[in-house]
C-alpha cells in the first residue's frame, strides 16, 4: 500500500505541472495587469511604471516568467505577491487557520444533521417525517449559498445585531481565550457555518438514507434478525455500521471542499479566509498569488482522492492495490 | 407508458416538471408578462410591491392600485412614499404598452397585464426599475443557460468520451490524461479566473455565450468518463461486435448502437447537471463576473444586495434569489424523479 | 473613482492645525514624554480639553497592503492609517488652504524664488526614541519622494524646470532646497512630505546600502514587519495588527502634539481600525456601538439621521467636503469608429449630451440630493475658482439637446434612434465602474436619458482595473469616472492638460508619446498654452487670470461632460466621542483630538 500511495504522489507531479502551465497561460490571457490599476495615478510616471515592471520581472518573456516561477518552487520560493511585496505562502498562511477553522466547523455541522437524518428517514422510510425532512434537505440544497448568507444578513440586520460578519466583535480581536471570547467567536461564525454547511445536507441525507435502506434489505442483515437479535442492535450494529462506510471515501473527497467551499459565502460575509483573498487577487492580477492558490486547491483535490482510496481500501478487503 | 404512469405517481417530480413548463414558458412570453420595460427608470426607488385592491369602500370594483406620493424628508434626506387614497389606477388585462419582440422576432406590444399607476408586485430597485420584469427578464439568461450549456456539454462529452471507448490506445491514454487534468482543478476558482478572460469590449450577448462557453470547458469531462465506461462495457455485447464485424464505421457504431443504450442515463445526467450550471451562472454573475448589463440575470440582480447599504430597508431586491432556488429545487426533483425511473431497482 | 474610504471626513480629520495661541507649559499623557518644542493644535480641531484613556474604532474597507506608504501605489487603505502614525513637513488647512507647521516650524524663500529654507522642529523624537534630524528628510527625499523606483513616488512632481529639486542640510535642523526655476506651489508639495526615519529604513535603501536593490525599498515595512519596527514621529505608533481582522495604533509617547490647553496629544491611548468591506455591516457596527466614528454615503445618512431622531444615542452630521471627485463622462476623440470619432470631437455634441442628463436625477436617486450640480473640475472652495462659469454646468433641457444634435445632421430614423447621415445609427458603449457603485447607477442614468434623445448607449461595466486600463489605452468610446480631487489644482496638471499623461479622451495631441500643440484643436492648443505660462508664473494676480482662462475654455468646450458634484461630507460620531464637531460647514474631526467622554 505504501508504494502504491508513493506512485500515486509522484504521479501527481506532472499533473500539477500541466496544470500550472494552463494557469499561467489563463492569467496571461486575460486583459490587463496588476500594474494598470496605477495608470490613472497622477503621481505614477512612465519611468516609474517601467522601473517597477522591471522589479517584478515583468519585462521577461511570458514563458521565462512561468519557469523563473516553477524554478523558485524547486528551491521552496512560491513567489511574491505584487500587492503585498511579501512571499505569497505567508499571506496563504495568515488566512489558512480561519479558513480550515470556519470550513470544518460548517462540515462537521452538515455532517452532524445528515448522518442522523439519513439514519433516521431510512429507518422511518415513507413515513410523514421522511417526506418533510427529504423536502426540506432538497430545499437547503438548492438555496444558494450566497443567498442564504444574505438571508442571514437581513435577518441579523433587523435584529439589531452588530455581530454580522467578520469573526470577532473589536473587543475580542487578539484577547486571550475565554468563554466570552468563545460567545462571541460563535455568535459571529454561526450564519457562516450555516451558509456553508446547509447545501450539503442534502446530498448526505439522501446517500445515507438510500444505503441505510440497501443494508437492510440485505440477506446478512435478514438473518441477524432470523436468528433472534434485538432489532436495535441490528440496526446499529449491522446496519448503520455498514452503510456509513461509504462515507470515508466521501469525507477524503470533500478535503478541497473545505478550502474552497467557503469562497462566496466569506466574501458576502467578509471572513478572513482564503476564498476573498483569492477573488481580490484574481481581480487586482496578483499573478503568483492566483498561480500559487491555484496549484494548491489542486493539490488538495488530488490529496483528496488519494486519502479517499487509501480509507476505502483499508475498510473494503475486496478492494487491492496489486 | 408503465413507466409514465410509475412517473405521475412521484408527484414532487411531476409538479418539478410542471412549475419548470411554467417558467420556460414565462421565460418564452417574458415580453408578454412584463407589465413595464425592464430598463425604464422612474423616480419611484425602493419601491415596496405593490399591495393590489379589489374593494372599495366596500364595494367590489376589480383589482386597482393607489398612486404613491414621494417627497424628501427634509431631515434625514430619506425618500419618503406615501400612498395616496385619492389616486386609484385601475389594473387592465391585455393592454398596449411598452415596445417588445415576442421570441426576439415579433414586435409586439401587447401585454398581460398593466396599470397606469405604480403596479410592481415585486418592488422596484435603486432607479426605480420594475424588478418584477427585471427578473422576468432575467430568467432569459438564468434558465437558458442550462439548456445552452447541456447543448454544448453533451456532443463534446458523448463524442469525446466514446471515442477514447472505442478508439483505445494511444487516444484514450491522450485523452484520459486530459480528462485528468480538467478534473484537478478545482471548479469555482478556475472559473473565476477564467470568467476574467472575456474581454471588455464584446458586446453584452456575446458575453451570455462567453460565460456559457467556460461552463461548457469544464462541464464535459463528467459525461466523457462515464461514457467511455458504458462504451467498454457495451463493446462486449454481441450485437455491437456483430456490426463491427461487418464493418460499420467507429463513429457509425457510437451513434446508432451505443448512444441510443445510454438515452435514459444521458437524460437523467442532463437534468441533474443544469441546476449546477445556474447555480454557477449566477455565482459568477453575483461576483461581478458573469453576464453584462443590459443582459440581466438572477445572480446578477441579486449582487445588488450584496453592496446594499441596507438589505433591512428593501429585502424585495432578494426576491431574484428565490427563482434561483425554485429552478434548482424543480430541476433536482425531476433529475432524481428520472433517475428513479430509469433505474428502478434504486426504488426503495 | 473607486468608491474608496470617505475621504472628505478623513482628510478634514487628519489637517487642521492652527498655529495661534500657545499654550504656557504642556503636560505629558499617561506615559509620555513632554515635547521640548511642541505643536500646539488650535482651536479649529479641539473645542475643549479632553480626557485622556480609552480606544477609539475606526473602520477601514479593505486590509492594507503594506505599511510603507512609498512601496505601494495601492492608496486605499494604509494612508488613511499611517497618516497618523507619520508627520509632514508642512500642513495645509483643508478648508482655508493655509500652510501650516509640521515637522517644519517655518520657511522662507530667496529672492529669486530658486531657493528655500526649511527649519525643523528641535527635540522631536521618533516613537522608538530616536532623535529626528535634517537627514530623516534628506533620506525621505532621496530613496522616497524623488526616487522613481520607488512606487509611491512623487519624482513628478519635484521636478521643475526639468530637474529634481536638489535638497541639503547644512545642520541638524536645517533643510535648503534649490530650484531651478521658480514655483509658486512648491511650498504646497511639502505638504504630501510625510518624513519616515533614516535610522530604520537606510538599510533598505540603494542610495544608502549599495546591497539593497529598489524592490528591498519598496518590500519594507510589509505587513509581516513586526510592528515596533514602524517608527514615525506622528501622535500614534503601530501596536499590533491581525491580518484580515484590525490594525491597533497606540499614543506616541513622544508625540510633539499639542492642545492649546496645554496636554499632550493624542487623548485616546489606542485607536483601532476595525477591516470591515460591506458598508452595511459597518453601519450595523457602529449601530451596536463597535465603531466609534464612521464616514456615510448618502442612503446610509438617512437610515441613521433617522435614528438619531428617534433617540438614538450618537450623531449623524452633515458637512461640507469641499474637494469631492468630480464625476464625468469623457468621449474618446480618437474613436476608432471615424462617425463617432468626429462626432465627439464637436463641442456641440459633448454640450448636448450634457443639456440630455437629468443631473437633478442623478442628485435625487443616486445622492438623496446631498450632492450638487455640477461646477467643473476646480471646486468653487479653491481660491482659483472662477464663478463667471457656473451657469455652463447642469445646463438640463433635452429639447435644447435634440435641436444641437438635428444641427450635427443626425436625423431620426424609424425607431426614434438618431442616425448619421450615412444611415449608421448613433450608438456607442460607455464604460464605468461596475459593483453597483454610484457610478454604475449614474451610468444607467445617462443610458435611460440619452435614449431619450436618441442616442443608443451600451453601458459596460468594468472592475475598476480594468476600466483605467480601457480608458487609458484609448480602447473606449465613452468613459464615466472621477478622478478625485485635491486642493491644489495645479497638481491636477497631467489630467486636465491637453497633452498630458492623463488627458485620455485625445491621444492624438501627441507626437512620439511627447505633447505637441501643433497636433492640437485650436482650444486645446490654448488650454495647453495657459498650464504651460502657469508653471512659471508666480503673481496671484496673473495665475488668477490664467486659471479663469482655463474655467472658460473648460466652460465653452466642455472636454469633459461633468454630471455631479458630490459635495456632501457625511458621518456618524458616538456621542460619548468629543472633538468632534462642525464649524463653518466643516467637520473637524482629528483622531489625536478626539476623547472619550
Amino acid at each position: 500500500m505504501f508504494a502504491f500511495a508513493l506512485r500515486r504522489i509522484l504521479s501527481m507531479i506532472p499533473v500539477l505541472v500541466v496544470v500550472s502551465a494552463l494557469s499561467f497561460g489563463i492569467v496571461q490571457l486575460t486583459p490587463g495587469g496588476f500594474l494598470t490599476q496605477y495608470l490613472a495615478n497622477p503621481r505614477v510616471s512612465p519611468r516609474t511604471l517601467h522601473l517597477l515592471e522591471v522589479q517584478y520581472g515583468l519585462t521577461k518573456p511570458v514563458w521565462v516568467q512561468y519557469l523563473d516561477w516553477l524554478g523558485g518552487i524547486l528551491r521552496g520560493n512560491f513567489g511574491y505577491s505584487f500587492l503585498y511585496q511579501v512571499p505569497v505562502v505567508s499571506l496563504i498562511g495568515q488566512q489558512l487557520f480561519w479558513t480550515f477553522f470556519i470550513t470544518l466547523l460548517a462540515a462537521a455541522f452538515t455532517w452532524l444533521v445528515a448522518i442522523p437524518l439519513g439514519v433516521y428517514t431510512g429507518l422511518h422510510p415513507n413515513t410523514p417525517f421522511d417526506y418533510v425532512a427529504n423536502f426540506l434537505a432538497y430545499l437547503a440544497q438548492a438555496v444558494p449559498d450566497f443567498l442564504i448568507a444574505l438571508l442571514l444578513i437581513y435577518f441579523l440586520l433587523l435584529t439589531g445585531s452588530g455581530d454580522v460578519g467578520g469573526i470577532l466583535s473589536a473587543q475580542y480581536i487578539g484577547a486571550p481565550l475565554s468563554w466570552a471570547l468563545v460567545g462571541n467567536l460563535l455568535a459571529h461564525l454561526w450564519p457562516a457555518i450555516l451558509a456553508i454547511g446547509l447545501p450539503g445536507i442534502g446530498g448526505l441525507t439522501r446517500v445515507m438514507r438510500a444505503n441505510l435502506l440497501d443494508v437492510l434489505s440485505e440477506p446478512y442483515v435478514q438473518t441477524a434478525r432470523a436468528k433472534g437479535l434485538a432489532n436495535r442492535r441490528v440496526v446499529w450494529k449491522h446496519a448503520v455500521r455498514n452503510a456509513v462506510n461509504p462515507f470515508v471515501s466521501i469525507a477524503g473527497l470533500s478535503l478541497p471542499y473545505l478550502f474552497s467551499g467557503s469562497l462566496i459565502v466569506s466574501i458576502v460575509l467578509n471572513l478572513p479566509t482564503l476564498g476573498p483573498f483569492l477573488y481580490q487577487a484574481i481581480l487586482n492580477k496578483d499573478l503568483y498569488v492566483v498561480m500559487d492558490m491555484l496549484l494548491f486547491y489542486s493539490f488538495l483535490l488530488q490529496l483528496g482522492n488519494l486519502i479517499a482510496d487509501l480509507l476505502l481500501a483499508r475498510l473494503d478487503p475486496r478492494i487491492s492495490f496489486a | 407508458m408503465r413507466g409514465l404512469a410509475r412517473f405521475s405517481r412521484n408527484r414532487l417530480a411531476l409538479v418539478s416538471l410542471i412549475v419548470l413548463i411554467l417558467l420556460y414558458l414565462i421565460m418564452a412570453f417574458s415580453g408578454f408578462l412584463e407589465p413595464e420595460n425592464p430598463t425604464a427608470q422612474s423616480r419611484y426607488s425602493y419601491l415596496p410591491p405593490t399591495a393590489v385592491h379589489f374593494f372599495y369602500q366596500g364595494r367590489w370594483v376589480g383589482p386597482y392600485v393607489f398612486g404613491i406620493q414621494r417627497r424628501r424628508n427634509p431631515v434625514t434626506f430619506a425618500e419618503e412614499q406615501v400612498v395616496d387614497p385619492q389616486l386609484r389606477y385601475p389594473v387592465y388585462f391585455l393592454v398596449r404598452g411598452w415596445h417588445y419582440r415576442l421570441f426576439g422576432i415579433f414586435p409586439s406590444d401587447l401585454h398581460l397585464f398593466g396599470s397606469a399607476g405604480p403596479l410592481h408586485p415585486f418592488g422596484t430597485d435603486a432607479l426605480g426599475r420594475d424588478l418584477f420584469s427585471r427578473t422576468l427578464q432575467g430568467s432569459e439568461v438564468s434558465l437558458g443557460i442550462g439548456l445552452v450549456v447541456v447543448a454544448f456539454t453533451f456532443p463534446v462529452g458523448i463524442l469525446i468520451g466514446g471515442l477514447s471507448g472505442i478508439l483505445g490506445g494511444v487516444t484514450d491514454f491522450l485523452i484520459q490524461r486530459l480528462l485528468e487534468i480538467l478534473l484537478s482543478v478545482p471548479t469555482l476558482p478556475l472559473l473565476l479566473a477564467l470568467s476574467m478572460l472575456v474581454p471588455a469590449n464584446t458586446p453584452p450577448v456575446d458575453s451570455f455565450l462567453e460565460i456559457a462557453a467556460i461552463l461548457a470547458v469544464l462541464g464535459w469531462t463528467g459525461l466523457a468518463r462515464v461514457v467511455r465506461g458504458q462504451v467498454l462495457a457495451l463493446r462486449q455485447l454481441d450485437y455491437v461486435a456483430a456490426s463491427q464485424a461487418i464493418g460499420a464505421s467507429r463513429l457509425r457504431i457510437l451513434i446508432r448502437h451505443i448512444t441510443p443504450n445510454l438515452a435514459s442515463y444521458l437524460i437523467v445526467s442532463a437534468t441533474l447537471s443544469i441546476p449546477g450550471y445556474i447555480l454557477a451562472e449566477s455565482a459568477l454573475s453575483f461576483l461581478g463576473l458573469g453576464i453584462h448589463p443590459p443582459l440581466t440575470s438572477w445572480g446578477l440582480l441579486l449582487s445588488a444586495a450584496l453592496n446594499s447599504n441596507s438589505l433591512a430597508a428593501h429585502p424585495w431586491i432578494l426576491i431574484p434569489g428565490g427563482c434561483i432556488a425554485l429552478a434548482v429545487l424543480c430541476f433536482n426533483f425531476l433529475g432524481d424523479g428520472l433517475r428513479d425511473l430509469a433505474d428502478p431497482h434504486r426504488l426503495s | 473613482m473607486r468608491p474608496m474610504f470617505r475621504a472628505s471626513l478623513i482628510a478634514a480629520a487628519l489637517s487642521a492645525l492652527a498655529p495661534f495661541a500657545l499654550a504656557k507649559t504642556v503636560v505629558a499623557g499617561p506615559g509620555g514624554q513632554v515635547p521640548p518644542h511642541p505643536l500646539i493644535v488650535g482651536h479649529s480641531t479641539i473645542s475643549s480639553p479632553g480626557r485622556y484613556g480609552g480606544t477609539l474604532y475606526e473602520v477601514l474597507g479593505g486590509a492594507p497592503a503594506t505599511f510603507n506608504i512609498y512601496g505601494t501605489l495601492n492608496p486605499h487603505t494604509y494612508t488613511v492609517m499611517m497618516h497618523n502614525v507619520l508627520s509632514p513637513l508642512i500642513r495645509e488647512n483643508p478648508v482655508t488652504g493655509a500652510l501650516e507647521p509640521g515637522l517644519a516650524t517655518s520657511w522662507s524663500s530667496s529672492k529669486g524664488g530658486l531657493k528655500y529654507t526649511i527649519h525643523l522642529r528641535r527635540g522631536v523624537r521618533w516613537s522608538d526614541g530616536a532623535p529626528f534630524s535634517a537627514q530623516d528628510v534628506i533620506f525621505t527625499m532621496r530613496c522616497a519622494e524623488e526616487n522613481p523606483a520607488a512606487q509611491g513616488n512623487n519624482a513628478g512632481a519635484f521636478t521643475i524646470g526639468g530637474k529634481t529639486v536638489a535638497f541639503s542640510s547644512p545642520n541638524p535642523y536645517t533643510v535648503v532646497a534649490k530650484l531651478v526655476k521658480p514655483d509658486g506651489s512648491f511650498l504646497r508639495l511639502l505638504n504630501e512630505v510625510d518624513v519616515i526615519p533614516k535610522h530604520v529604513l537606510a538599510a533598505d535603501c540603494p542610495f544608502y546600502n549599495p546591497k539593497a536593490t529598489n524592490a528591498q525599498f519598496n518590500a519594507a515595512w510589509s505587513i509581516n514587519t513586526p510592528p515596533k519596527d514602524i517608527v514615525g514621529t506622528g501622535p500614534f505608533e503601530l501596536a499590533k495588527y491581525v491580518p484580515g481582522q484590525e490594525v491597533v495604533l497606540r499614543r506616541n509617547p513622544y508625540s510633539f502634539y499639542a492642545s492649546t490647553y496645554g496636554q499632550q496629544l493624542p487623548y485616546a491611548n489606542h485607536l483601532t481600525y476595525l477591516i470591515v468591506k460591506s458598508p452595511q455591516v459597518q453601519v450595523a457596527m457602529f449601530e451596536s456601538k463597535q465603531l466609534s466614528l464612521l464616514g456615510l454615503n448618502a442612503s446610509q445618512f438617512s437610515t441613521l439621521k433617522a435614528k438619531q431622531v428617534a433617540g438614538a444615542p450618537f450623531q449623524v452630521l452633515l458637512a461640507k467636503n469641499p474637494y469631492p471627485s468630480a464625476l464625468a463622462m469623457y468621449f474618446n476623440y480618437n474613436d476608432k469608429h471615424p462617425d463617432l470619432a468626429s462626432l465627439f470631437s464637436k463641442a456641440r455634441f459633448r454640450r448636448a449630451v450634457g443639456e440630455a442628463i437629468d443631473y437633478h436625477r442623478i442628485i435625487d436617486q443616486v445622492f438623496h440630493t446631498l450632492a450638487a450640480k455640477p461646477v467643473g473640475w476646480i471646486s468653487p472652495a479653491s481660491v482659483d475658482y472662477s464663478a463667471k462659469y457656473r451657469g455652463d454646468y447642469g445646463k438640463y433641457d433635452p429639447a435644447a439637446a435634440k435641436k444641437l444634435l438635428a444641427s450635427l445632421g443626425l436625423h431620426p430614423g424609424s425607431s426614434g434612434i438618431l442616425h448619421f447621415p450615412d444611415g449608421k445609427p448613433v450608438q456607442f458603449t460607455l464604460i464605468t465602474y461596475g459593483h453597483n457603485s454610484s457610478d454604475q447607477k449614474m451610468g444607467e442614468v445617462v443610458q435611460a436619458d440619452l435614449a431619450k434623445v436618441g442616442i443608443k448607449v451600451n453601458l459596460k461595466l468594468l472592475n475598476f482595473s480594468l476600466l483605467i486600463q480601457q480608458s487609458f489605452g484609448g480602447n473606449f468610446d465613452a468613459s464615466l469616472f472621477g478622478f478625485g480631487s485635491t486642493p491644489n489644482n495645479q497638481f491636477r496638471q497631467p489630467i486636465w492638460q491637453p497633452g498630458g499623461s492623463l488627458y485620455f479622451w485625445h491621444l492624438s495631441d501627441r507626437v512620439n508619446k511627447k505633447a505637441d500643440p501643433s497636433v492640437m484643436f485650436p482650444w486645446e492648443r490654448a488650454l495647453y498654452k495657459d498650464f504651460v505660462a502657469l508653471d512659471t508664473t508666480t503673481a496671484p494676480a496673473a495665475r488668477s487670470a490664467l486659471w479663469d482662462k482655463i474655467q472658460r475654455i473648460y466652460a465653452q468646450e466642455q472636454p469633459a461632460t461633468f454630471l455631479v458634484w458630490p459635495d456632501a461630507a457625511l458621518s456618524a460620531v458616538q456621542s460619548n466621542v468629543g472633538n468632534v464637531f462642525i464649524r463653518g460647514g466643516y467637520l473637524w474631526a482629528a483622531n489625536y483630538a478626539l476623547y472619550l467622554k
